[in-house]
Protein backbone atom coordinates (compact mmCIF):
# COMPACT_ATOMS: atom_id res chain seq x y z
CA UNK A 1 0.00 0.00 0.00
CA UNK A 2 1.82 3.36 -0.98
CA UNK A 3 0.91 6.03 1.81
CA UNK A 4 3.65 8.66 0.86
CA UNK A 5 1.26 9.94 -1.99
CA UNK A 6 1.34 13.32 -1.65
CA UNK A 7 4.79 15.56 -0.05
CA UNK A 8 4.81 16.46 2.89
CA UNK A 9 4.78 20.17 3.22
CA UNK A 10 6.79 21.87 6.00
CA UNK A 11 3.74 22.91 8.29
CA UNK A 12 3.30 20.67 10.95
CA UNK A 13 -0.68 19.42 11.17
CA UNK A 14 -3.38 21.03 13.66
CA UNK A 15 -5.30 19.72 15.94
CA UNK A 16 -8.84 21.66 15.58
CA UNK A 17 -11.31 22.04 18.43
CA UNK A 18 -14.56 22.06 16.46
CA UNK A 19 -16.87 24.32 18.48
CA UNK A 20 -20.51 23.45 17.69
CA UNK A 21 -23.03 26.26 18.50
CA UNK A 22 -26.82 26.12 19.40
CA UNK A 23 -28.67 28.74 20.58
CA UNK A 24 -25.53 30.66 21.41
CA UNK A 25 -24.61 27.14 23.91
CA UNK A 26 -21.81 25.32 22.93
CA UNK A 27 -22.84 21.07 22.36
CA UNK A 28 -21.34 18.21 20.81
CA UNK A 29 -23.12 15.88 18.17
CA UNK A 30 -23.58 12.38 17.87
CA UNK A 31 -23.76 11.45 14.44
CA UNK A 32 -25.68 14.99 13.43
CA UNK A 33 -28.63 13.59 15.22
CA UNK A 34 -28.29 14.17 18.80
CA UNK A 35 -26.78 17.29 20.89
CA UNK A 36 -25.18 17.05 24.27
CA UNK A 37 -24.62 20.57 25.84
CA UNK A 38 -21.02 21.18 26.91
CA UNK A 39 -20.68 24.53 28.34
CA UNK A 40 -20.50 28.25 27.71
CA UNK A 41 -19.10 28.74 23.96
CA UNK A 42 -17.02 31.90 25.83
CA UNK A 43 -15.49 30.39 28.53
CA UNK A 44 -14.59 27.20 26.02
CA UNK A 45 -12.20 29.36 24.18
CA UNK A 46 -10.76 31.51 27.05
CA UNK A 47 -9.65 27.75 28.66
CA UNK A 48 -9.01 26.93 24.96
CA UNK A 49 -6.57 29.70 24.80
CA UNK A 50 -4.45 29.06 27.66
CA UNK A 51 -4.05 26.10 26.24
CA UNK A 52 -2.66 27.37 23.16
CA UNK A 53 -4.71 25.38 20.53
CA UNK A 54 -3.39 25.60 17.36
CA UNK A 55 -6.81 26.44 15.89
CA UNK A 56 -10.70 26.57 16.50
CA UNK A 57 -13.79 26.05 14.30
CA UNK A 58 -16.91 27.85 15.52
CA UNK A 59 -19.78 25.96 13.70
CA UNK A 60 -22.57 27.94 14.48
CA UNK A 61 -25.64 24.87 13.46
CA UNK A 62 -28.08 27.81 14.75
CA UNK A 63 -27.60 30.56 11.94
CA UNK A 64 -27.47 27.72 9.51
CA UNK A 65 -30.98 26.67 10.26
CA UNK A 66 -32.96 29.85 10.90
CA UNK A 67 -30.38 31.66 8.45
CA UNK A 68 -29.65 34.41 10.29
CA UNK A 69 -26.01 34.92 11.71
CA UNK A 70 -25.58 35.58 15.34
CA UNK A 71 -22.80 38.57 15.03
CA UNK A 72 -23.18 39.45 18.55
CA UNK A 73 -21.45 36.56 19.56
CA UNK A 74 -19.09 35.77 17.21
CA UNK A 75 -17.92 39.23 17.84
CA UNK A 76 -17.69 38.22 21.53
CA UNK A 77 -16.36 34.96 20.25
CA UNK A 78 -13.26 36.66 18.03
CA UNK A 79 -12.53 38.83 21.17
CA UNK A 80 -11.40 36.00 23.33
CA UNK A 81 -9.34 34.27 20.98
CA UNK A 82 -5.59 35.09 20.62
CA UNK A 83 -5.78 32.07 17.72
CA UNK A 84 -6.72 31.14 14.34
CA UNK A 85 -10.66 31.23 14.51
CA UNK A 86 -12.54 29.73 11.54
CA UNK A 87 -16.52 29.56 11.01
CA UNK A 88 -19.38 27.77 9.36
CA UNK A 89 -22.85 27.68 9.82
CA UNK A 90 -25.45 30.20 7.53
CA UNK A 91 -23.35 31.63 5.24
CA UNK A 92 -25.27 32.39 1.99
CA UNK A 93 -24.24 35.27 0.48
CA UNK A 94 -20.99 37.53 -0.19
CA UNK A 95 -22.47 39.57 2.34
CA UNK A 96 -22.86 36.99 4.86
CA UNK A 97 -18.68 36.32 4.21
CA UNK A 98 -18.50 39.82 4.92
CA UNK A 99 -19.96 39.98 7.79
CA UNK A 100 -18.11 36.91 9.27
CA UNK A 101 -14.25 38.25 8.00
CA UNK A 102 -15.21 41.93 9.21
CA UNK A 103 -15.46 40.69 12.45
CA UNK A 104 -11.86 39.33 12.21
CA UNK A 105 -12.59 35.79 11.57
CA UNK A 106 -9.82 34.24 9.97
CA UNK A 107 -11.06 31.44 7.78
CA UNK A 108 -15.36 30.93 5.99
CA UNK A 109 -15.75 27.04 5.94
CA UNK A 110 -18.42 26.20 3.80
CA UNK A 111 -20.19 22.74 3.12
CA UNK A 112 -19.91 21.14 -0.21
CA UNK A 113 -23.82 20.64 -0.23
CA UNK A 114 -24.09 24.85 0.33
CA UNK A 115 -26.25 25.44 -2.55
CA UNK A 116 -24.46 28.77 -3.36
CA UNK A 117 -21.13 27.06 -3.08
CA UNK A 118 -19.75 27.82 -6.74
CA UNK A 119 -20.42 31.25 -6.84
CA UNK A 120 -19.39 32.05 -3.24
CA UNK A 121 -16.30 30.49 -3.30
CA UNK A 122 -15.45 32.21 -6.45
CA UNK A 123 -16.40 35.77 -4.34
CA UNK A 124 -14.46 35.54 -1.31
CA UNK A 125 -11.44 33.68 -2.97
CA UNK A 126 -11.17 36.47 -5.05
CA UNK A 127 -11.47 39.13 -2.54
CA UNK A 128 -10.01 37.70 0.74
CA UNK A 129 -7.66 34.71 -1.29
CA UNK A 130 -8.20 30.85 -1.23
CA UNK A 131 -6.30 30.80 2.16
CA UNK A 132 -9.60 32.48 3.87
CA UNK A 133 -11.81 29.41 2.64
CA UNK A 134 -12.47 25.92 3.43
CA UNK A 135 -14.53 23.53 2.14
CA UNK A 136 -16.33 20.84 4.45
CA UNK A 137 -17.37 17.33 3.14
CA UNK A 138 -20.09 15.04 5.18
CA UNK A 139 -20.27 11.48 4.05
CA UNK A 140 -21.50 8.09 5.19
CA UNK A 141 -19.95 4.69 4.21
CA UNK A 142 -22.04 1.62 2.99
CA UNK A 143 -20.60 -1.38 1.79
CA UNK A 144 -16.94 0.08 1.34
CA UNK A 145 -18.76 3.51 -0.50
CA UNK A 146 -18.43 6.65 0.68
CA UNK A 147 -21.61 8.74 0.10
CA UNK A 148 -22.20 12.47 0.46
CA UNK A 149 -24.60 13.53 3.17
CA UNK A 150 -26.32 16.67 2.83
CA UNK A 151 -26.49 18.79 6.06
CA UNK A 152 -29.27 21.08 4.68
CA UNK A 153 -31.92 18.11 4.00
CA UNK A 154 -30.35 15.91 6.16
CA UNK A 155 -30.53 12.97 4.04
CA UNK A 156 -28.12 10.69 2.07
CA UNK A 157 -27.66 11.44 -1.39
CA UNK A 158 -26.48 9.58 -4.23
CA UNK A 159 -23.05 11.07 -4.99
CA UNK A 160 -20.19 9.38 -3.94
CA UNK A 161 -17.62 11.20 -2.16
CA UNK A 162 -14.89 11.01 -5.11
CA UNK A 163 -17.71 12.70 -7.59
CA UNK A 164 -17.82 15.25 -4.87
CA UNK A 165 -14.64 16.10 -4.57
CA UNK A 166 -14.21 15.80 -8.57
CA UNK A 167 -16.02 18.59 -9.15
CA UNK A 168 -15.12 21.30 -6.32
CA UNK A 169 -13.19 24.10 -8.00
CA UNK A 170 -9.92 23.23 -5.65
CA UNK A 171 -8.20 25.87 -6.54
CA UNK A 172 -10.25 28.75 -4.70
CA UNK A 173 -9.81 27.43 -1.39
CA UNK A 174 -7.74 25.85 0.92
CA UNK A 175 -8.46 23.30 3.81
CA UNK A 176 -10.70 20.42 2.69
CA UNK A 177 -12.58 18.59 5.71
CA UNK A 178 -13.88 15.53 5.78
CA UNK A 179 -16.42 14.40 7.82
CA UNK A 180 -17.66 10.81 9.12
CA UNK A 181 -21.40 11.78 10.06
CA UNK A 182 -21.91 8.24 12.35
CA UNK A 183 -18.36 8.76 14.07
CA UNK A 184 -19.11 12.62 15.03
CA UNK A 185 -19.19 12.40 18.87
CA UNK A 186 -18.67 8.40 19.19
CA UNK A 187 -14.99 9.05 19.66
CA UNK A 188 -14.48 5.61 18.16
CA UNK A 189 -11.60 6.39 15.55
CA UNK A 190 -10.99 8.83 12.63
CA UNK A 191 -11.73 7.40 9.24
CA UNK A 192 -8.07 7.25 8.58
CA UNK A 193 -8.57 5.13 5.20
CA UNK A 194 -10.25 7.86 3.70
CA UNK A 195 -6.37 9.30 3.04
CA UNK A 196 -5.94 6.21 0.76
CA UNK A 197 -9.11 7.59 -1.77
CA UNK A 198 -8.08 8.02 -4.74
CA UNK A 199 -9.98 10.50 -5.18
CA UNK A 200 -8.21 12.78 -2.54
CA UNK A 201 -4.43 11.55 -2.94
CA UNK A 202 -3.85 13.92 -5.78
CA UNK A 203 -5.50 17.05 -4.47
CA UNK A 204 -2.84 19.87 -3.34
CA UNK A 205 -5.27 20.99 -0.74
CA UNK A 206 -4.42 20.54 3.07
CA UNK A 207 -6.73 17.72 4.54
CA UNK A 208 -8.22 17.71 7.51
CA UNK A 209 -9.98 14.75 8.94
CA UNK A 210 -12.95 15.55 11.13
CA UNK A 211 -15.19 13.03 13.72
CA UNK A 212 -14.00 9.98 15.65
CA UNK A 213 -11.58 11.51 16.94
CA UNK A 214 -10.43 9.76 20.73
CA UNK A 215 -7.94 10.92 23.17
CA UNK A 216 -4.93 10.25 21.09
CA UNK A 217 -4.80 13.34 18.99
CA UNK A 218 -1.24 14.27 18.99
CA UNK A 219 0.03 10.94 19.40
CA UNK A 220 -1.86 10.36 15.88
CA UNK A 221 -0.76 13.18 13.91
CA UNK A 222 2.67 12.10 15.22
CA UNK A 223 2.40 9.19 13.32
CA UNK A 224 0.72 10.58 10.04
CA UNK A 225 3.53 13.29 9.83
CA UNK A 226 5.85 10.41 10.10
CA UNK A 227 4.12 8.56 7.70
CA UNK A 228 4.09 12.01 5.09
CA UNK A 229 0.37 10.89 4.58
CA UNK A 230 -0.82 14.43 3.42
CA UNK A 231 -2.73 14.88 6.39
CA UNK A 232 -2.64 18.46 7.60
CA UNK A 233 -5.14 18.49 10.30
CA UNK A 234 -7.21 17.13 12.94
CA UNK A 235 -10.77 18.14 14.54
CA UNK A 236 -11.38 17.14 17.86
CA UNK A 237 -14.55 18.13 19.74
CA UNK A 238 -16.00 15.35 21.74
CA UNK A 239 -12.80 14.24 23.13
CA UNK A 240 -11.74 17.18 24.19
CA UNK A 241 -15.30 18.63 25.78
CA UNK A 242 -16.23 15.67 27.35
CA UNK A 243 -13.90 13.23 30.07
CA UNK A 244 -15.85 10.29 28.29
CA UNK A 245 -18.36 9.35 26.20
CA UNK A 246 -21.62 10.75 27.58
CA UNK A 247 -20.08 12.00 30.49
CA UNK A 248 -20.93 15.29 32.17
CA UNK A 249 -19.07 18.47 30.59
CA UNK A 250 -15.58 19.17 30.89
CA UNK A 251 -12.85 20.50 28.97
CA UNK A 252 -10.44 18.30 28.92
CA UNK A 253 -6.97 19.27 27.15
CA UNK A 254 -4.42 17.65 29.00
CA UNK A 255 -4.72 14.18 26.74
CA UNK A 256 -4.16 16.11 23.57
CA UNK A 257 -1.62 19.41 24.74
CA UNK B 1 -3.71 42.54 -3.01
CA UNK B 2 -5.13 44.53 -5.73
CA UNK B 3 -8.49 45.72 -4.06
CA UNK B 4 -6.20 46.33 -0.91
CA UNK B 5 -3.99 48.76 -2.72
CA UNK B 6 -6.67 50.51 -4.48
CA UNK B 7 -8.15 51.10 -1.03
CA UNK B 8 -4.84 52.53 0.55
CA UNK B 9 -4.63 54.83 -2.25
CA UNK B 10 -8.83 55.90 -2.58
CA UNK B 11 -8.29 56.73 1.05
CA UNK B 12 -4.67 58.47 0.48
CA UNK B 13 -3.18 56.00 3.19
CA UNK B 14 -0.49 54.71 1.06
CA UNK B 15 0.62 58.44 1.30
CA UNK B 16 0.23 58.63 4.76
CA UNK B 17 2.36 55.17 5.77
CA UNK B 18 4.85 56.49 3.38
CA UNK B 19 5.35 59.79 4.83
CA UNK B 20 5.03 57.74 8.73
CA UNK B 21 7.94 55.42 7.63
CA UNK B 22 9.93 58.41 7.15
CA UNK B 23 10.28 58.78 10.87
CA UNK B 24 7.97 56.10 12.42
CA UNK B 25 8.10 52.06 13.44
CA UNK B 26 6.36 49.95 11.42
CA UNK B 27 4.93 46.60 11.65
CA UNK B 28 3.33 44.59 8.23
CA UNK B 29 1.42 41.52 8.84
CA UNK B 30 0.89 39.14 6.49
CA UNK B 31 -1.05 41.13 3.35
CA UNK B 32 -0.08 43.94 5.36
CA UNK B 33 4.05 42.49 4.97
CA UNK B 34 3.34 41.73 1.24
CA UNK B 35 2.65 45.65 0.36
CA UNK B 36 5.45 47.42 1.92
CA UNK B 37 7.49 45.60 -1.34
CA UNK B 38 7.42 46.85 -4.99
CA UNK B 39 4.92 44.49 -6.68
CA UNK B 40 2.69 42.24 -6.37
CA UNK B 41 1.59 39.52 -9.06
CA UNK B 42 -1.96 38.65 -6.68
CA UNK B 43 -3.90 42.13 -8.78
CA UNK B 44 -0.99 42.97 -10.52
CA UNK B 45 -0.42 45.80 -8.60
CA UNK B 46 2.25 48.21 -7.41
CA UNK B 47 2.87 48.13 -3.73
CA UNK B 48 4.14 50.62 -1.03
CA UNK B 49 7.92 50.08 -2.16
CA UNK B 50 9.46 50.64 0.89
CA UNK B 51 11.28 47.27 0.92
CA UNK B 52 12.63 45.91 -2.73
CA UNK B 53 10.96 42.77 -3.99
CA UNK B 54 7.96 41.52 -5.47
CA UNK B 55 5.13 39.15 -4.34
CA UNK B 56 4.58 35.93 -5.94
CA UNK B 57 2.34 33.04 -6.26
CA UNK B 58 2.56 30.05 -4.28
CA UNK B 59 1.24 27.63 -6.87
CA UNK B 60 3.50 28.94 -9.28
CA UNK B 61 6.97 28.21 -7.32
CA UNK B 62 5.43 25.37 -4.87
CA UNK B 63 3.52 21.92 -4.93
CA UNK B 64 0.81 24.33 -2.62
CA UNK B 65 -1.96 26.76 -3.78
CA UNK B 66 -1.73 27.71 0.01
CA UNK B 67 0.23 27.37 2.92
CA UNK B 68 -1.47 27.11 5.90
CA UNK B 69 -0.44 26.29 9.66
CA UNK B 70 2.40 26.55 11.68
CA UNK B 71 5.93 26.79 10.69
CA UNK B 72 9.36 26.98 12.87
CA UNK B 73 11.18 29.90 11.37
CA UNK B 74 14.82 29.90 10.61
CA UNK B 75 17.53 32.44 10.84
CA UNK B 76 19.27 33.56 7.90
CA UNK B 77 21.72 36.35 9.12
CA UNK B 78 21.32 36.83 12.66
CA UNK B 79 24.30 38.69 13.03
CA UNK B 80 23.38 41.40 11.31
CA UNK B 81 19.53 42.06 11.06
CA UNK B 82 17.73 44.39 12.82
CA UNK B 83 14.91 42.08 13.25
CA UNK B 84 16.39 39.83 15.56
CA UNK B 85 16.25 42.11 18.37
CA UNK B 86 11.92 41.50 17.72
CA UNK B 87 11.64 37.90 16.47
CA UNK B 88 12.65 35.85 19.93
CA UNK B 89 15.22 33.33 18.90
CA UNK B 90 14.31 30.88 21.49
CA UNK B 91 12.14 29.70 24.12
CA UNK B 92 12.13 32.32 26.66
CA UNK B 93 9.63 31.01 28.97
CA UNK B 94 10.17 27.61 28.56
CA UNK B 95 10.28 26.58 32.08
CA UNK B 96 7.01 27.92 32.88
CA UNK B 97 5.11 27.08 30.05
CA UNK B 98 3.16 24.14 28.82
CA UNK B 99 4.50 21.21 26.79
CA UNK B 100 2.36 22.32 23.81
CA UNK B 101 3.66 25.94 23.84
CA UNK B 102 4.58 27.32 20.18
CA UNK B 103 6.69 29.49 21.66
CA UNK B 104 9.13 25.73 22.65
CA UNK B 105 9.19 25.17 19.10
CA UNK B 106 9.46 28.50 17.81
CA UNK B 107 6.47 28.34 15.65
CA UNK B 108 4.46 31.14 14.03
CA UNK B 109 0.83 30.62 12.58
CA UNK B 110 1.09 31.33 8.42
CA UNK B 111 -2.03 31.55 6.08
CA UNK B 112 -0.90 32.68 2.62
CA UNK B 113 -1.39 31.93 -1.49
CA UNK B 114 1.31 34.68 -2.35
CA UNK B 115 5.00 34.98 -1.02
CA UNK B 116 8.09 36.57 -1.40
CA UNK B 117 11.14 35.03 -2.41
CA UNK B 118 13.99 35.18 -0.42
CA UNK B 119 15.67 38.42 -0.72
CA UNK B 120 18.36 40.91 0.86
CA UNK B 121 16.30 42.25 3.18
CA UNK B 122 15.04 38.35 4.18
CA UNK B 123 15.76 37.70 7.75
CA UNK B 124 14.10 34.56 8.79
CA UNK B 125 13.09 32.21 6.23
CA UNK B 126 10.53 29.13 6.11
CA UNK B 127 10.15 25.86 4.05
CA UNK B 128 7.23 25.21 3.33
CA UNK B 129 7.87 22.48 1.28
CA UNK B 130 10.68 20.02 0.52
CA UNK B 131 12.58 22.18 -2.02
CA UNK B 132 11.39 26.18 -1.48
CA UNK B 133 12.32 28.21 0.73
CA UNK B 134 10.13 31.41 1.62
CA UNK B 135 10.42 34.98 3.27
CA UNK B 136 9.15 34.81 7.07
CA UNK B 137 10.48 37.82 7.83
CA UNK B 138 12.07 41.28 6.41
CA UNK B 139 13.54 44.12 7.35
CA UNK B 140 14.99 47.08 5.96
CA UNK B 141 18.15 46.96 8.58
CA UNK B 142 16.02 50.56 10.59
CA UNK B 143 12.21 51.12 10.98
CA UNK B 144 10.18 49.02 8.68
CA UNK B 145 9.39 45.31 9.74
CA UNK B 146 6.93 42.91 8.42
CA UNK B 147 5.88 39.26 8.85
CA UNK B 148 4.62 36.88 6.10
CA UNK B 149 3.03 35.13 9.72
CA UNK B 150 0.56 36.29 12.20
CA UNK B 151 2.17 36.97 15.64
CA UNK B 152 -1.17 38.24 16.70
CA UNK B 153 -2.69 34.10 15.87
CA UNK B 154 0.63 32.82 17.65
CA UNK B 155 -0.02 32.88 21.18
CA UNK B 156 2.27 33.70 23.65
CA UNK B 157 5.35 33.25 21.28
CA UNK B 158 3.59 36.01 18.52
CA UNK B 159 3.01 38.34 21.74
CA UNK B 160 6.10 38.15 22.84
CA UNK B 161 7.65 39.32 19.44
CA UNK B 162 4.70 42.51 19.23
CA UNK B 163 5.79 43.51 23.20
CA UNK B 164 9.35 43.63 21.63
CA UNK B 165 8.75 45.49 18.53
CA UNK B 166 6.85 47.83 20.45
CA UNK B 167 9.24 48.23 23.24
CA UNK B 168 12.39 48.61 20.51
Amino acid sequence: MNIAFKTSTGTRPRLIASLLIIDELAHISYGYSTYEYVGDPINILNILSGFEVDEVLVIDLSASRANHLNLNLMRRLRAVSDFPLSYAGGIRTMNDANAIMQLGFDKLCLNACNPNLSILLLQISQYYGAQSLAVSVDYTATCNKRYIYNPYTRNVTQLSLASAVDALPVNLFSDLLFSSVPRAGSQTGIDIDIIYDTSIQNLRNPIVISSGLGSNGRELLAQLTELHSGVAGLTASASIFLQSVHSSALVCLERHY
Amino acid sequence: MGEFMARLRATCLDQAIKVFAGHGKILGICLGFQSLYSYSHEGQCECLNLLEGEVKSLSDYTNLTTNVGYLQIIDTNPATTSFQQIVPAKPLLSENISTRSHMNNNEYYFTHSYFVPVVDSTTHVVQPDSKTLITAASSNGDNIYGTQFHPELSHSIGRTLISQFLAK
